[in-house]
């Protein structure tokens, strides 16, 4: 068991949480933002089913700054309407957004690297 | 130009001529050139008065096609209808293809006005989606965009039936349409769909539509689910093989967890990169679009790819640790 192995064992079992967590926020959080009327126009363009979900971890995990920008870009339909989130949704929201954004901003990019790691310097 | 003959359950040759069109005069052959007097279901039979070595080759591919895949075909043919099966498993190859804009070649110049078309109808939709944003101020601007949205997502979805349409008016025009032939569409009718009589035109028609039958699978009511790489079926042949299917179940799963998770964030992280760049016009969004899609689409077959191997290595390591907890 090499280090490599180690590294590989933390990113499957971080994979492991994201996708739980995906599922645990889709319904807590973003299945009440679906129902209420004020909010199911803002969740962004729904690529593939579920899509929004992530829309909504994006909006309300990203720091304003950032979220400003999408909004005054010519493709902010596609994002999830952040001002609007951050009005109807309490702090628990947040912090379940937020842990899940950055869980899955983290096995996806130690994912790409590991991978490219394995492809260009080991087999 | 061959036609193949596929019934589902064991059919006396006697009585398809009343069944699917066949003349008493077409001859039928198994792939090996014998001539059967009951069909067995689900292999191929070759119809003909005569055939040629060429036409023998062309059903090769659905001789060689295991029996799922095969009642899959049967499946698809009876809800879709046969040429419309053929022709959709056409247009899939080409989306699959991850080469598929090189190999268009020497028909781009024909190609070239449709793929315009349906372009064309991608930037009325997503110019529909751009103006919303606007629209949403002005007072009953949100209903008018919102139609505006919808007719222009019909239109998108017309031109993609065009695709498959054009597809199959060759077809269409050799066999005459049901509608104008009443004695055609009694016989469909009353076929049930037990047989399916295919027209290809080529071998490379044959593979598309094997490989179309062996990641669709049929639900019923014309619920078909696209398994574009066919894990499921790896690891049921892992199962009848009498392997470790566990381990091959656990080596998918994480393959293709992995791959969908890395490839939602690089189309979300395209994204975003698209947006805090400058603002910029609308061809070089579909231009930059594709690219994310290919970039997901390569970075997710890296990953899913390496994560498989490395799910292969870690299996007993981690079915040991959680003995251990035990103990």
């Amino acid at each position: 068991m090499e280090l490599v192995d180690y590294l590989w064992g933390i990113v499957l079992f971080a994979l492991f949480l994201t996708c739980i967590l995906f599922v645990t926020f889709g319904q807590i959080t973003v299945r009440k933002l679906r129902k209420n009327t004020t909010t199911k126009e803002s969740l962004g363009v729904e690529f593939a089913s579920g899509w929004d979900i992530l829309n909504v971890a994006e909006a309300l995990a990203l720091p304003k700054v950032i979220t400003d920008r999408f909004e005054g870009s010519p493709i902010s339909v596609m994002f999830a309407s952040a001002d609007v989130l951050r009005k109807n949704t309490n702090t628990f929201d947040k912090v379940l957004a937020a842990l899940f954004f950055w869980l899955f901003v983290f096995t996806g990019v130690s994912l790409l690297v590991l991978s490219l790691y394995m492809t260009l310097f080991v087999d | 130009m061959a036609t193949a003959l596929m019934c589902e359950k064991p059919t006396a040759v006697s009585s398809l001529n009343h069944r699917c069109d066949l003349q008493s005069t077409e001859s039928i052959q198994t792939v090996t050139c014998e001539i059967p007097t009951t069909l067995s279901p689900y292999t191929p039979y070759l119809v003909g008065d005569y055939s040629r070595p060429q036409d023998r080759g062309i059903i090769n591919p659905l001789a060689s096609m295991p029996q799922s895949s095969a009642k899959n075909l049967m499946g698809l043919v009876s809800e879709f209808g046969e040429d419309k099966t053929v022709a959709i498993a056409q247009v899939m190859s080409g989306l699959s293809n991850p080469y598929s804009t090189a190999g268009m070649g020497a028909a781009t110049s024909v190609y070239g006005g449709r793929v315009t078309g349906f372009v064309g109808a991608v930037k009325a939709y997503e110019a529909a989606l751009k103006q919303h944003k606007q629209a949403i101020s002005y007072p009953g601007g949100r209903q008018m965009s919102k139609v505006r949205i919808q007719r222009a997502h019909q239109k998108m979805v017309k031109q993609f039936n065009l695709e498959v349409e054009l597809a199959t008016a060759g077809k269409k025009i050799r066999k005459g349409h049901p509608l104008m032939n009443a004695t055609r569409a009694r016989h469909i009718a009353e076929s049930g769909r037990t047989v399916a009589k295919l027209e290809l035109i080529s071998q490379l028609e044959a593979q598309n539509l094997v490989n179309f039958s062996k990641y669709t699978q049929h639900l019923g009511n014309g619920l078909a689910v696209i398994d574009f790489t066919g894990r499921v079926g790896s690891i049921h042949n892992t199962y009848k093989a009498g392997g470790n299917w566990e381990k091959k179940m656990f080596i998918e799963a994480s393959g293709f967890a992995a791959g969908a998770v890395m490839g939602s964030l690089a189309v979300k992280g395209g994204l975003a990169l698209l947006t805090l760049a400058t603002p910029m016009g609308w061809i070089f969004l579909i231009s930059a679009g594709i690219a994310i899609t290919a970039a997901a689409a390569g970075a997710s077959m890296v990953v899913d790819h390496q994560a498989k191997k490395a799910a292969d290595r870690l299996y007993d390591p981690i079915l040991d640790w959680i003995n251990s907890l035990w103990n």
